[in-house]
Parts: C-alpha cells; sequence; structure tokens
C-alpha cells in the first residue's frame, strides 16, 4: 500500500513539473523536499524536457532571465564598446545539459586597447594581466550562482580574438562549460 | 675642399655608383664635416636624386626593407589549416632625413588552442613582450641601425584582418646611413 501511495505522489510531483507551469513547479519541488520520492537528477531532467523547444514559455523566460551571465558580460568597463553573449543550450539532441553534458556559456569581451606611445611589452603586460583578472572574475561570477557547477574556462582555440563585428573593437571569445541544476532556480 | 665641393663631389661619385667608403672618411677625418653632418648630408644627396640612384645603391637600402619584411614574416603562424604567410604591406623604411627613422611592421599574435584564459593571458603576454627583444634583437644585427629608440604598439592594439589578430608596430631607431657605405 505504501509503496501505491508513493508512486501516486510522485505521478502527482512529475505531473506538477510537467505542466510546465512556475508555480507548479515550485509547489512539486517543495512538496517534494518533505516527501523525498523523486531524486533532485530526475527533477533536472523533467524540468529540462519542459524547456525543450518551448522558448516563449514563462518558465524558459524564468530561467533565462534570473541568468545575468549577459548583464555580467556587459560589466567589463571597456572602451570597445558593449559584450555579447549567448544562452544557448548545449546540444538540440540532449535539450538541457543537466549532471552529464555541460552546459556552454559563450561570451564575448572586449579586449584592450593601447595607450597612445604604449611599448609592445607593455601592451603585452597589459594583455597578460586583463586576462588573467578576466578569468578570476568568470570564476567569481560562476561561483556566485547557485545552479553552477563551472567544468571548463577556455578561450576558443585558433579563434579566441575576432573581431566583434559590430563596431570595429576586438574580443576574447571564452567559453564557460558548466553543469546547470535547474532546481536551483526555484530555491 | 669646401663644403660646396665636396658635396658636389660626393653627389657626383654617389650617382655613379663609386665606392664612397674612402670619400666619407676622408671628409670625417678632414673635418669638411662632422659625422653627423656627414649624416644629414647624404641625406640631402639621397633625397634629391631618389630615382637617379644607381640599383647597386638602392639595394643597399631596400636590404633593410627586405630584411625587415624577413623579420615580420618569421612570426607567421600556422591556424587551424591556414598557413599563408604574412606580408607586412606598411612596412617602410623612410630615407627623408638622417637620425630618427621608423619601421612599421605587423606582425601575428600568437593563438589559444582551447586552452584557459590565465594559460592564455601568459602565453599571450609572453609572446607580445617577447616580439619587443625580438626587434631589439634584429635591429642589433643590422649595421645602419644605431640603436632602437622606441618600439610602440598602435594605439588600436589588436587588430583583425582577414580573420587574423596582428600586431602594428612602429619602431623608431637611430639610423646610420653611413654604415650603408662602410663595405
Amino acid at each position: 500500500m505504501k509503496k501505491n501511495a508513493n508512486e501516486k505522489h510522485k505521478e502527482k510531483l512529475l505531473s506538477l513539473i510537467e505542466s510546465g507551469d512556475v508555480a507548479s513547479i515550485k509547489q512539486a519541488i517543495s512538496l517534494n523536499e518533505t516527501l523525498n520520492i523523486i531524486s533532485e537528477s530526475e527533477i533536472n531532467t523533467t524540468i529540462a524536457s519542459q524547456l525543450k523547444g518551448n522558448w516563449e514559455s514563462p518558465l524558459w523566460r524564468m530561467v533565462t532571465t534570473s541568468s545575468d551571465w549577459q548583464t555580467f558580460l556587459e560589466s567589463f568597463d571597456s572602451d570597445s564598446g558593449p559584450t555579447q553573449d549567448e544562452w544557448t543550450p548545449s546540444n538540440e539532441k540532449e535539450g538541457w545539459a543537466t549532471h552529464t553534458d555541460p552546459f556552454g556559456l559563450d561570451g564575448y569581451v572586449a579586449m584592450p586597447k593601447a595607450k597612445r606611445g604604449m611599448s609592445v611589452a607593455n601592451y603585452g603586460k597589459l594583455l597578460g594581466k586583463y586576462i588573467v583578472d578576466l578569468e578570476k572574475k568568470v570564476l567569481n561570477w560562476a561561483n556566485s550562482r547557485p545552479e553552477i557547477t563551472v567544468k571548463e574556462l577556455f578561450v576558443w582555440g585558433g579563434k579566441e580574438v575576432l573581431s566583434d563585428g559590430y563596431n570595429d573593437s576586438v574580443v576574447l571569445q571564452i567559453s564557460l562549460d558548466v553543469d546547470i541544476n535547474l532546481v536551483r532556480y526555484f530555491d | 675642399m669646401n663644403k660646396t665641393e665636396y658635396i658636389q663631389y660626393l653627389e657626383k661619385i654617389l650617382l655613379k655608383g663609386g665606392t664612397l667608403y674612402h670619400i666619407i672618411g676622408r671628409g670625417i677625418r678632414e673635418k669638411i664635416f662632422s659625422q653627423d653632418e656627414m649624416e644629414r648630408v647624404l641625406a640631402d644627396i639621397i633625397s634629391k636624386n631618389r630615382s637617379r640612384l644607381p640599383s647597386e645603391t638602392q639595394e643597399k637600402f631596400n636590404s633593410t626593407n627586405k630584411a625587415w619584411n624577413s623579420f615580420c614574416q618569421s612570426f607567421g603562424r600556422d591556424s587551424q589549416g591556414d598557413s599563408s604567410p604574412f606580408v607586412p604591406s606598411s612596412s617602410n623604411f623612410s630615407l627623408k632625413m638622417a637620425g630618427n627613422t621608423s619601421l612599421k611592421g605587423k606582425l601575428l599574435l600568437p593563438c589559444g588552442d582551447n586552452i584557459s584564459p590565465s594559460k592564455y593571458a601568459k602565453k599571450l603576454a609572453k609572446g607580445v613582450v617577447n616580439m619587443q627583444s625580438m626587434v631589439e634583437m634584429w635591429a642589433n644585427t643590422r649595421p645602419e641601425i644605431l640603436s632602437v629608440i622606441s618600439c610602440d604598439v598602435d594605439s588600436r592594439g589588436i587588430v583583425i584582418e582577414d580573420y587574423t589578430p596582428y600586431l602594428t608596430i612602429t619602431v623608431s631607431v637611430e639610423c646610420d646611413l653611413i654604415a650603408y657605405f662602410d663595405y
């Protein structure tokens, strides 16, 4: 009998999540904290299935707007103008990756220009310091996000520095591979 | 021989493609001109007769350009199959005046290869700092360059051309025109 009751609860909770409704998902997660009958991994997968393809849904908007990757990228003070960002599902087949495939956050961060009369060596040092600081800031940002576990941060090989194509500035192309725990969005 | 006569003589020999080494040496030894003055005299003669210089003399001046171009090209790189050599288009050795002049060049930046930003930062910083050392080492191999006054980067910083990042640098050098005629 107990098993059947748990199954019924589970079905109920999953149906709340599968509704895709933000309030219902919150309710399901909250109830599960008490009942503890669905694993976090399963909740993640179920939420991910609701996100897949539903790019206009309130759920998608909640997840994307609560991520401030874009705001973070734009926070880099630069003479080269604003940076761009992409908030991209890891791949179309898998949908949202949770705990298995990392999720890629791509960023284009404006590179510093030189000062008038700056020596080549000093510009080299400036570039080095800027990028080292950038890495620290990106990792600090990621660590401040409860939904994110960092997998890897790298510059794009062979295409690490490129023109942004809009305002004639030069940008560094970085990619932050992360695992995303969708449940954390509903904490 | 007074200064005017000496200049006329020097110009005549220069345009004939004769050996200037002894004539220049004599002019300095006999204090017709100081070494600095001799540089300016030579620069004036060369500027005035640019199109009439014998090919051998032109070749001597061009040797700096060629060496500079080769040096700039030595920064070429293989990047995702694109290994075409890079030829600096703005390389220029100006002889408008004796003394200081500048060399312009485009030097390719080292690439990343999917490494962490901090590793790339080290690679990039080391590569760019080394560029200046290499420019100075190259200048030391050239007898016509007395010293490097400055080695500056274009204020735009990194520039992208044909999807390739490079630095445009300007190397101000103290040059010695007499050195071209030291053999």
